[in-house]
Formats: C-alpha cells, structure tokens, sequence
C-alpha cells in the first residue's frame, strides 16, 4: 500500500525521448490507467516505476521516498507482464511461491498464502503443472497469482489481456476490478485499448510522445476531452470530425459544415465561442450523440446527408456517411433499412459536441461542459 | 512395407553396423587385451576371446608406475578447468547478452576466432606466458591453459542460449524480489542448463584428452596427466601391452561415465511455455 509519485520523470534511450518529464500522483489505492498509442512510453513509465528502468530524470517517490536508486527487489512491486513470464522450470505452485521464497518466508505461511490467492483465481487444481501445460488464461491467472501472494505496495500490469481473446479479455477484466476492490492495493496498467482504460480506471492517464495529455475521471476524459487526439482515442466508435467555422446566425452562433449545413450551436456557449469565429474549426460529434433521424430536444439540430452503408451491431446500428469529404458514422435502428446514396435526416445532441481548434488541436472550453455525473443527457425526442 | 523400401533399410542398417563395427573393434579389443593373460598378446594366430581373464594387466598398472597420481592430477586439473569455464563462461555469456557496453559487438563476433589457431601454434607463446607468470610445471597453469582454450567456445555456445531466454522472465524474477545473480543462478542458469552441461562436457573432454599443453608445461613425473603419464610409460619401459590397454581403459571409464550421467539433462524442450506461445 503506498502512494506513487511522479516528478518530472524523463528517459530517453540515445537519442530517442521516451518519456519527456512527466508529473503524476496515484492515491494510496487507485487504479489508475496509462493509455496511448503504440510507442508513446507507457510501458518504459511502468518500467521505471518498476525500478526496471533507471530514470534519465527526475524522481519517483513512494509515499515520501524517493526510490530512483532502488533496485526492483527493494521496491517491494509486483509487475504482471504482456507475456506473463511464468518461469517454464517450475510448476505453478513454484512460480507462485518464488518471490516468498526468496524472502525466506515459512514454509507454512507460503502454501497458506499461494492456496488462498489460488483459490481466489481459481486455480487450485492447476498448482502442480508446469506453466507450458496451460491455457493462456491460465498463465494469465497464474501471473496475477504470482503478483497477489507478495501483497507488495502496488501491482503494475503491462498490457496483461492483450493475448487473450476477446471474450475471456471482457472476463478477465471484470475479475481484475473485482480483484482490486477486494485488495485495495495501488494499480497502475498499461493498455492501448481503451475500453480497459474506460472500464477498469478510477483515473485515465492518457499519454502520447512521451508526454501526458490529460488525466481524468473515466467518465470525465470522455465528455471533455482536452484535445483532437484525447476526443479520438476515448471512446468507441470513434469520434466524427465535421471541418467547418463557427458563424453568426440570428442571434446566435452556428457551426457551418462545409458544402453548406448550418448548425446552431446552443445559446450558453455563445460566449465561449464567440472569439473562435470564422477561423478553420472542426466539430467533434460522438456517433452516440448523432441519430439517424429527426428528433427534438433543447439543442438539437438536424441535417441531412447520403446514406453510405450500414452495420448492424445488434442492440444498435451505424450508419455511415460521407459529409463534407469526410465520413461520419452515427448511430441508427439496427434494423434500418436504405439504399446506399438515400437521403436520410441526421439529428446531432449539440450538448454533447465539441469545438476543436484546427491549428492547435485543443477543444474549446464550453463554458457548459457537457455532461455531468448525474446529469443525464437530455433525452431526445423522436418528432 | 514395400520391398523396395525394405532393402533400402536393409541397406541402411548395413551400413550401420559396419560403423559400428569400426567404432567399436579397437575399443573392444583394448578391453579384450586388458585381461588376457601375457602370453596371448603378441601371438602368430591371435584370440579374440581370451582363453582365461586376469586384471594382471590392472594391478602393474597400479603397483609398478605412479599411474594413480597421473588419474588423480587428471582428475583434478579437468575438474577445475571444467568448474572454472562453466562459471566464467557464464558470467561472460550473460554480460554479452544483458549488458550494452562499447566492443560488445566485437567480443561476441570475433570470439570463435580464436580457434583458427591450431594448439600447436599458440603453446609456445603459451607457455613463455606461463613462465613468466611463474606457472610452468604446476596444475593450476594447465587449468588456466585448458579454460583459456574452451572459453570462447563455451561462450559462444551459452551466449547462443542466454540470448533465447526472454528477458521478461528475469525482469519478473528481478520484481519478485531477486537480485541480479539470485535471478541469474534460480532462473537463467536452469533454463540455459542444456548448454552449461554442454559446455561442461566440453571443457571436460579438452582437458582429459589434451596431450601438447601437459606435454609442454609440466616437467615433474608426479604432476604429469593421463596422457603424458602414460606416453611415457611406454617409452620408458619395455612395451607392456596388457598393461598399456588397461590404462587405456582406466582412462575412458572415467570420460564415459561422465557423459552417461551428464547426457540425460541435454533433453531440449525445457524452455517451452512459460512465456505466452
Ligand atoms: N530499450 C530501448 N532502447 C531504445 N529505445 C527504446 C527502448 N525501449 C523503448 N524505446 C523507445 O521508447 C519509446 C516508448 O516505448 P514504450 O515501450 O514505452 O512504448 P509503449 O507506449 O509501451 O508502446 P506499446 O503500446 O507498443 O507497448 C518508443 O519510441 C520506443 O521505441
Ligand atoms: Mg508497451
């Protein structure tokens, strides 16, 4: 159990920044997740966090410690990786129980701790066999049983589901998260995928280049995104992006869509908006916040636009779009049925859009922001 | 099965067994000479089977030359030579892949270089070395000797299988709580095991069998190897023959039991399945 801090913590191999002086605190017990792109240095973070890595910069405390010179057997973690590891000489129990015995710990004490973290995992029968004699998730479970009978300060995971199939991944992350509420240990995981990150984080961290863009509450990161590329890596289907400006309309604003849609943008963000206008923007629209449809609600707005193809997923469809050279998807009655290059009504939430700044990449601040925790979206009607 | 395929096989063992024969003849017939009686060595219609055994041959071995001091010296200079290779080559092997350091690249490609060198053209600058180290006609210059000739092999060799360990499993070693060398010596070393025993067989093998090395530095009777020693029963007495084919086969027992014990551990597949695949 310990708070991990991160002050300006850098490395770079030669030439190659990996991490360009990065500051994070993880809370005594969180589970904060590290997100981005292939490359953008979350594993080599988790790395130094390990003490696996020697920083090139900066410091990394434990609670008040400052562990930049501890070696990882001094460091008292425990790290799940992305090939699990398991040493392939010993059987299960064996893997399980390496690191306390190496402590010197009594024999006893070691099966009564390797049998309860075995059981909590299910994998009592397993302890016997040798790691080449199991399935992936079972090597996958042994790993975590590894990381849990230490009951070290803090679990770090580097993309631990990434060779599981998608099925047993969804399982695996629901026993992670009830893992970690029954543990309360400190967590930091490295995933790309971000439904991981959505799922299990108290706190997203999302990086790129080496660098933090923004850390925030699941639910946070996905309403207010900070820039382009925070709105387009969180959530899923991606986000649409309508290039066009921002305009004066009656008494308002609008947002007009290249090749002549019109917008309006809701009354209470005119003040925020105002200064953006008539210079290259985009409107970032989640498909969840754009129907298929026309619909009525306090600040909806609609258009329309040639239907491309649609995918049912179910529950839900997509439906795609070309609009203004780009393609947008939005969501629609999975059993909708159109010919391609049908003029459909599209209805945006406009509550829910964002508006990006073409040259930085920021997302202008609202001054509304979005939606809030208990908040529901206003609901929109059909018409 | 077909009878084309059938005389292929035919052909096949044939020709194994007439390997066989050519392998094992001269082994046999050391054996065989060991313990017939004097009087059927050197014989105008030899035996093949010995009209009577006796260990004769065996016990003039033992009580006329200092053959035991030879055996023991033996013993000791490749046990040591063997321990010595075994450990530096680990240590070797495991920096080289592990650690980047500048001439790394160097070392590992430039290593079995060394062997274009035949042993005769390096044991005179060799044994200058020796002498002006003040090792000459002492068993540790020959363990020196013998670890300087089959390190870079052995480096080689366990450099080859260090390098297909992931690194993943040290790391995961290193954050269960393991220093380096416990890590080295729990989980490296047992799953690089088939090429340390290799590597052991090895150096065992150039020790016990070298002849120009001992030859060279040692001068004493009584710090003479097997080779040497028993070189020089031969020239210093009437030819005993039974007495030399039983040193023959005191000298392969040792080397054969070795191997047998050792050779059970050289079972690939260890490193299979611990890490995802
Ligand atoms: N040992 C190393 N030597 C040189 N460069 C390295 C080394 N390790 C990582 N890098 C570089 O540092 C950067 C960050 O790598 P890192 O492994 O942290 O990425 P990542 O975010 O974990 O990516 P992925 O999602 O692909 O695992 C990359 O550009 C990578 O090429
Ligand atoms: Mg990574």
């Amino acid at each position: 159990m310990a708070t991990i801090r991160l002050e300006k913590v850098e490395k770079r191999f030669g030439d190659v920044v990996a991490v360009a002086g990065i500051d994070l605190a993880i809370a005594d017990g969180e589970f904060v997740v590290l997100v981005g792109p292939s490359g953008c240095g979350k594993s080599t973070t988790l790395r130094m966090v390990a003490g696996l890595e020697p920083v090139s910069g900066g410091k990394i405390k434990f609670d008040q410690y400052v562990v930049n010179n501890l070696t990882p057997k001094n460091r008292d973690i425990a790290m799940v990786f992305q090939s699990y590891a398991l040493y392939p000489h010993m059987t299960v129990f064996d893997n399980m129980s390496f690191g306390l015995r190496l402590k010197g710990m009594g024999r006893d004490e070691i099966r009564r701790r390797v049998q309860d973290a075995a059981a909590l995992l299910n994998i009592t029968e397993l302890l016997r066999r040798k790691p080449r004699e199991l399935s992936g998730g079972q090597r996958q479970r042994v790993a975590m049983g590894r990381a849990i009978v230490r009951q070290p300060k803090a679990f770090l995971f580097d993309e631990p589901l990434s060779n599981l199939d998608a099925s047993l991944r969804a399982q695996m992350r629901v026993e992670i998260k009830r893992l970690h509420k029954r543990l309360e240990t400190t967590v930091i995981y490295v995933t790309h995928d971000q439904i991981e990150a959505m799922t299990l984080a108290d706190r997203i961290v999302i990086m790129r280049g080496g660098q933090i863009v923004q850390v925030g509450a699941p639910m946070e990161v996905y309403e207010q995104p900070v820039d382009r590329f925070v709105a387009g890596f969180i959530g899923a289907p991606q986000m649409n992006f309508l290039p066009g400006r921002v305009v004066a309309e009656g008494n308002g604003l609008a947002f007009a869509i290249e090749g002549g849609i019109l917008l309006p943008l809701p009354a209470a963000r005119d003040a925020a908006y105002a200064a953006w206008r008539d210079r290259p923007m985009e409107l970032g629209v989640r498909p969840e916040t754009l129907h298929v449809g026309r619909f009525e609600g306090p600040d909806a707005a609609t258009f329309e636009a040639a239907i491309d193809v649609v995918e049912p997923m179910g529950n839900e469809g997509l439906a795609f779009f070309q609009v203004a050279g780009v393609e947008v998807a939005a969501t629609c009655d999975p059993y909708l049925r159109r010919d391609q290059g049908d003029r459909v009504p599209l209805t945006v939430d406009m509550a829910r859009a964002h508006l990006i700044d073409v040259e930085t990449g920021k997302v202008v601040p609202s001054g509304t922001a979005g939606r809030q925790a208990g908040h529901p979206a206003p609901a929109l009607a059909a018409s | 099965m077909n009878p084309r395929a059938a005389l292929f096989r035919l052909w096949v063992y044939g020709l194994a067994a007439l390997l066989l024969v050519i392998c094992a003849f001269p082994l046999a017939w050391m054996v065989l000479t060991s313990i017939k009686p004097d009087r059927e060595i050197l014989t105008a219609v030899p035996t093949f089977i010995p009209s009577e055994l006796t260990i004769d041959a065996y016990r003039r071995l033992f009580t006329s030359t200092i053959f035991a001091t030879y055996f023991r010296n033996s013993i000791i200079v490749a046990g040591l030579a063997t321990l010595l290779t075994v450990a530096v080559g680990t240590l070797a092997a495991y920096g080289i892949t592990r650690f980047r350091f500048r001439g790394r690249e160097l070392i590992s490609t430039t290593m079995l270089f060394t062997y274009m060198f035949a042993p005769i053209m390096i044991v005179v600058p060799f044994y200058i070395l020796m002498r002006q180290l003040g090792l000459v006609n002492s068993l540790f210059g020959l363990v020196l000797s013998y670890a300087t000739f089959s390190l870079p092999f052995s480096m080689w060799l366990l450099r080859s299988f260090f390098q297909s360990i992931p690194l993943d499993l040290e790391e995961a070693a290193m954050t269960d709580g393991a220093s380096r060398p416990q890590a080295v010596v729990r989980v490296i070393v047992p799953l690089a095991l088939p090429g340390v025993i290799a590597v052991t067989i090895f150096t065992f093998i150039v020790a016990w069998n070298d002849y120009l090395f001992a030859r060279v530095l040692i001068s004493s009777d009584n710090l003479k190897t097997l080779p040497v020693g028993i070189n020089d029963i031969y020239v210093s007495t009437v030819t005993d023959w039974g007495m030399m084919m039983a040193a023959g086969v005191v000298i392969t027992l040792p080397a054969l039991i070795f191997f047998v014990l050792v050779q059970r551990y050289l079972i690939a597949g260890w490193g299979a399945g611990g890490v995802k695949g």
